[in-house]
């Protein structure tokens, strides 16, 4: 027979048990669906987001708005039924100017997904809701900042109009000041916003630059734990920058992002994050960009990615190498250097990287003509005899190596 | 001829497919439009949920703001810091209206509260209205005009909530104000006591129709504490939990302290004395 203690330890037990089980239940409940990796849409059909419109405009309903924001991604039809329920987007700019901040939310979300159809849906929208949300941008609350700024990137991504309104509502000034924020989401949001809105013609560089962009986006690179998507909208909005020749190339800010992301370039193993690097750097070296600093992480870099299976990075390597021994003022070091370790072993590899090794060799000749002939090395002569002597080598291997031999003699 | 022509060309569209242009190249280049990673085109970026580590907040019993009288109930911190980040980071503390941002607010202080700004407006004869967008240098003789220059050169919709200020009508001032939602709770001004010649039926009490203008957040006497607080009543003050003008029961007083005059309490102390 058990004991009193006995009995009520075990009742005790129990009776923790039966906690923990109810606590596991209803965790269980919930990971359930944040098990899930990407929410699923919303699977409803364009008659049924009729009805839910309707009730939308009756009702302020978190859950309709929700619901709503999930279907609208399927495309440009489901956001056409939404825009000609007459009032639905006069309710939606109403609660997202109003005071309840959760709809508030929602409402930039649901706006986020608004504008990513056509340009005629994702202009009315932005005629009646961008000014609210660029105002959001000079707020205190980092969520709204943060899905305002990717509204706004959305937005700018259309079209010319589309980015001229946003200029004239101050979208520039608002982004620029905002890339000060402490809230790393909030930062990564506007990289977005500026990276959509900068890679157009019809965008000046020059008044963001005005704005101190340079500087702030300087102190953006040398985070540790920087996202590969975020660094390819970094080196997007680089490449914009580095497509003009201006007075920001002269500012140290300029060196340390052009070093920063050469040494980023040996990091990284994406290929979309590779390829962008490589193609902001290949516009930065054309500039005064070139020092050790930034050069040896470079030139190691080109050596790996030259052989890669990915014709798009060989062919940015080769970019990046013309505009490097392009330079007027390239030191005749680093001209031997490329032509010893790179251009020499690629004239014996395939046919492709012969015509490449050619082209970069006859570039040399052409620009450094009077110092060609000290560059060029024995083995350069060995190699290009016997190209030319070689009955399997192409017409176009031909030709370029008798215009080097031109060049040279 | 033509073979050699043709081939010449050939061999020229060959060299070409190999070499890439050179110089600095702009992001809307061809060559970056013909050369793209197939199927990777993110231009626009959909979102599908609001907050990915919704469930990982962790939950309390139901509490409220209370900031300045406000109602909100939350039950986790990341909603109620949203909320106060939203509407009550940049409250005027005078009027106690809320604005989404700091310099709609300084411009409506400049605008509503500062009697320097009026008699500047009439005496200088220079625009003073600022405009609202941050970074446009641009001022402007009256408010229409900044609200025309609002939509005519930044864009703006003609029914922008927050275009416009409203200063407390009184009779010298007759200009126009700023319209956004207050925070603090306001009953609205019906007051209609003793003014009414109608007999009330036997058993139908007269509408409370009083008008309380003491904001909640005032306590006389022991009241509600402010701050953040679970709600419990051992955190409360002592005997009364709320005081008479906090609660919204408040219809059954016959007496509004507005109404009241300095005869009448020295009536109400003479009284007591006796």
């Amino acid at each position: 027979m058990e004991s009193v203690p006995e009995i009520r330890k075990k009742l005790r037990e129990k009776l923790h048990d039966a906690r923990n089980d109810q606590k596991w239940n209803i965790l269980g409940k919930k990971r359930a669906t944040l098990a899930e990796e990407e929410v699923q849409e919303e699977d409803i059909s364009l008659t049924k987001l009729k009805e839910v419109c309707l009730h939308f405009k009756k009702s302020q309903s978190v859950t309709l708005i929700q619901q709503i924001k999930r279907t609208v991604v399927k495309g440009d039809d489901f956001i056409q039924v939404f825009l000609r329920v007459d009032g639905c987007l006069q309710i939606l700019t109403k609660h997202l100017s109003g005071n309840d901040t959760q709809l508030q939310l929602e409402t930039a979300g649901c706006v986020t997904n608004l504008v990513t159809g056509s340009h005629k849906s994702t202009f009315m929208v932005l005629k009646a809701t961008a000014a609210y949300l660029i105002t959001f941008l000079h707020g205190s609350n980092p969520l709204l900042q943060d899905q305002a700024a990717w509204a706004l990137g959305n937005m700018a991504a259309d079209c010319q109009q589309c980015r001229k309104y946003l200029k004239n509502q101050g979208l520039e000034a608002a982004l620029v000041s905002l890339l000060t924020s402490t809230h790393t989401s909030v930062v990564e949001s506007c990289i977005f916003a500026l990276s959509s809105y900068t890679k157009w013609k019809d965008v000046s560089i020059r008044n963001l630059v005005d704005l101190d962009l340079v500087k702030l986006i300087s102190d953006i690179i040398t985070w540790p734990d920087i996202k590969p998507r975020i660094l390819t909208d970094f080196s997007e909005i680089m490449l914009r920058l580095g497509s003009e020749e201006g007075p920001w190339e002269l500012t140290s800010h300029w060196q340390l992002i052009g070093q920063t992301l050469a040494k980023r370039l040996n990091e990284v193993s994406d290929i979309d994050v590779t390829l962008a690097i490589l193609r902001c750097l290949t516009n930065m070296v054309v500039g005064d960009v070139s020092d050790e600093a930034f050069y040896l992480p470079v030139h190691s870099c080109i050596t790996k990615m030259l052989h890669s299976d990915v014709k798009l990075l060989r062919l940015e390597c080769v970019r990046l190498l013309g505009n490097t021994v392009a330079k007027p003022n390239c030191p005749v070091f680093r001209l031997v250097e490329l032509i010893n370790s790179v251009m020499v072993p690629m004239l014996n590899s395939h046919e492709e990287a012969k015509i490449q090794a050619l082209f970069l060799l006859n570039i040399i000749a052409n620009h450094r003509r009077e110092i060609a002939q000290t560059l060029v090395p024995q083995l350069l002569f060995e190699s290009l005899n016997s190209i030319q002597q070689s009955p399997t080598s192409s017409s176009e291997v031909l030709i370029l190596a008798r215009m080097l031999t031109a060049n040279l003699l | 001829m033509v073979r050699n022509m043709k081939v010449a060309y050939d061999v020229q569209q060959k060299i070409a497919s190999f070499i890439p242009p050179l110089g600095r190249l702009p992001p809307w280049d061809p060559y970056f439009q013909e050369n793209t990673i197939t199927g990777r085109d993110s231009r626009k970026q959909c979102m599908l949920e609001l907050d990915k580590e919704e469930f990982l907040h962790k939950s309390y019993k139901e509490f409220r703001c209370g900031e300045g009288g406000c109602q909100a109930n939350f039950n986790n911190i990341q909603s109620y810091e949203s909320h106060y980040n939203s509407i009550h980071r940049h409250v005027c503390s005078k009027c106690k209206k809320s604005f989404p941002s700091d310099h709609l607010l300084s411009i409506h202080i400049t605008e509503v509260h500062s009697s320097f700004f009026l008699s500047a407006a009439k005496k200088s004869g220079e625009p003073i209205y600022e405009c609202l967008v941050e970074g446009c240098v641009l001022k402007f003789m009256e408010s229409q005009a900044r609200k025309e220059h609002l939509i005519k050169e930044h864009k703006y919709p003609a029914d922008f909530r927050f275009s416009t200020f409203k200063q407390k009508i009184t009779k010298s001032n007759t200009q126009d104000a700023m319209e956004t939602d207050e925070v603090c709770h306001k009953v609205k001004d019906i007051h209609n006591r003793n003014k009414s010649s109608k007999v009330n039926k036997p058993g139908v009490e007269e509408p409370n129709k009083l008008q309380i203008r003491v904001p909640k957040t005032i306590c006389f006497g022991y009241g509600s504490p402010r701050g953040f607080h679970r709600g419990a009543p051992q955190y409360r003050g002592k005997g009364k939990t709320k005081h008479w003008h906090q609660t919204s029961e408040t219809g059954k007083s016959i007496t509004n302290v507005e109404d009241i005059s300095m005869q009448d309490l020295e009536k109400a102390l003479d009284d007591g004395r006796k």
